[in-house]
């Protein structure tokens, strides 16, 4: 091999993995007869063309009309996931309400009076329908979910000043969980989620929900600037790890702003730069240890349906 | 219908007159063009693959070439159809501004 055409093939290993597979000899061929006798380094206009090349064809993947089907189905899971988030989201909130009450007493409480267990559980069981609904697929369930929601949202909504942001969309939030499990993409989500997988990132997403609604006041300045990362981690983390599947990374693409937004992200915006850099260095390196445990789980199928040689498939 | 960009018209017209391989295709565009397009590689596969996706191309025959892959790709009949409609619209637009440059006097037209 010359080193025009090693340095051909460094180029084109830009392009994705089935385009390779199936042109780069015929594009080598086409180059090599191109390049001018003696010429050992791709013209630079060549080089420019072959990476431009490169990002249309992962461009035409990931967003073209050949990739409309796997946007379909991302759309789905997300919506399909949605209930479950919310529920991880309120079962946070009730443990942060619980914590400082945490002890002995609490059972002494509860243990004389039962009811009690039932008004903390409440907001936990209204989310809780939406989901059963999406995983066993029943409009019964979710008409059961809708109505539960009404009755626990009777007592608080009128109360609650709506025109605020922050009392809005947890609230709309709230509303979309309860209202997708009536719909059909979500069922149809649901058959697509590796339902196992899911189980065993929720309780981390808990904890990293929980560290995030950590009151202000129990927190010294300086950690409570931090209190979001772990939310934050753990859900880059998870991406990380749905990401190496067509499927998981357009999930991961929709959900990721909306999940953010369900962790307190406090004064993340306004943190001074050192510490704004080293909380996305931290986002960051969660994210590639996610992708790099799903490697070492399942190298078979790290390409999560890369490998294939359909021209123009969705990546 | 949207209008066809230069070099996806000189393409389906290289290939109108019979299956070409890659590099068979860039000298006859060039040739076709009058050495004014010179259509790169990263380019013309970007362009194979949306043709063949659009089904006005496909892949014809494969040869091996010093131990090399050659594809050849032909023209379908939708690509035909559509390579013809372009003509004909361009044959249109360039009639229109002859007749007008011909009324005003103007552009040095025979």
């Amino acid at each position: 091999m010359t080193s025009l055409e090693a340095r051909y093939r460094r180029l084109l290993a830009c392009y994705p993995h089935d385009h390779r597979t199936r042109h780069e000899e015929d594009m080598i061929g086409v180059l090599l007869a191109g390049s001018r006798p003696g010429q050992t380094r791709p013209h630079l206009a060549d080089t420019a063309d072959l990476l431009a090349g490169a990002v249309r064809m992962h461009c035409r993947r990931a967003f073209g009309t050949v990739s409309a089907p796997a946007w379909r189905d991302a759309v789905a899971v997300g919506m399909a996931l949605w209930p479950l988030l919310i529920l991880t989201d309120t079962l946070a909130r009730q443990i942060m309400f619980l914590a400082p009450s945490i002890g002995v007493g609490l059972l002494h409480h509860w243990t004389q009076e039962p009811g009690s267990i039932l008004f903390w559980a409440r907001p936990v069981i209204v989310f809780a329908l939406p989901v059963l609904a999406v995983a066993l697929r029943r409009r019964g369930v979710a008409a059961l979910g809708a109505l539960a929601f009404l009755l626990y949202a009777d007592t608080s909504l009128l109360t609650r000043p709506l025109a605020l942001p922050n009392v809005a969309l947890p609230l709309l939030a709230q509303v979309v969980a309860v209202a997708v499990a009536f719909t059909g993409p979500a069922r149809r989500g649901a058959s697509l989620i590796p339902w196992r997988t899911v189980m065993l990132w929720t309780p981390f997403g808990l904890v990293g929900l929980a560290a995030s609604k950590l009151g202000g006041g129990l927190l010294g300045h300086e950690i409570a600037l931090w209190k979001p990362v772990p939310w934050l981690i753990i859900m880059a983390a998870a991406a990380g790890y749905a990401a190496r599947s067509v499927l998981g990374r357009r999930a991961s693409l929709l959900l990721f702003l909306p999940v953010a937004a369900l962790g307190d992200l406090g004064k993340l915006p306004s943190l001074p730069t050192p510490l704004a850099l080293a909380q996305i260095g931290c986002v960051l390196g969660a994210f590639a240890m996610g992708t790099m445990l799903r490697d070492s789980k399942n190298p078979r199928k790290a390409g999560g349906g890369r490998r294939t040689h359909t021209p123009g498939c969705p990546r | 219908m949207r209008s066809m960009q230069e070099p996806t018209f000189l393409i389906l017209t290289a290939l109108a007159a019979g299956p070409q391989h890659g590099y068979g295709l860039i000298t006859d565009v060039e040739q076709i063009s009058e050495g004014r397009v010179r259509l790169r590689a990263g380019t013309l596969y970007a362009a194979f693959e949306r043709l063949q996706e659009e089904g006005l191309i496909a892949e014809d025959r494969e040869e091996i070439v010093d131990g090399r892959v050659r594809r050849y790709y032909r023209l379908t009949d939708d690509g035909a159809t559509r390579l013809a409609a372009e003509a004909e619209r361009m044959r249109h637009h360039a009639r229109a501004a002859s007749t007008r440059l011909r009324a005003a006097g103007l552009g040095g037209m025979a």
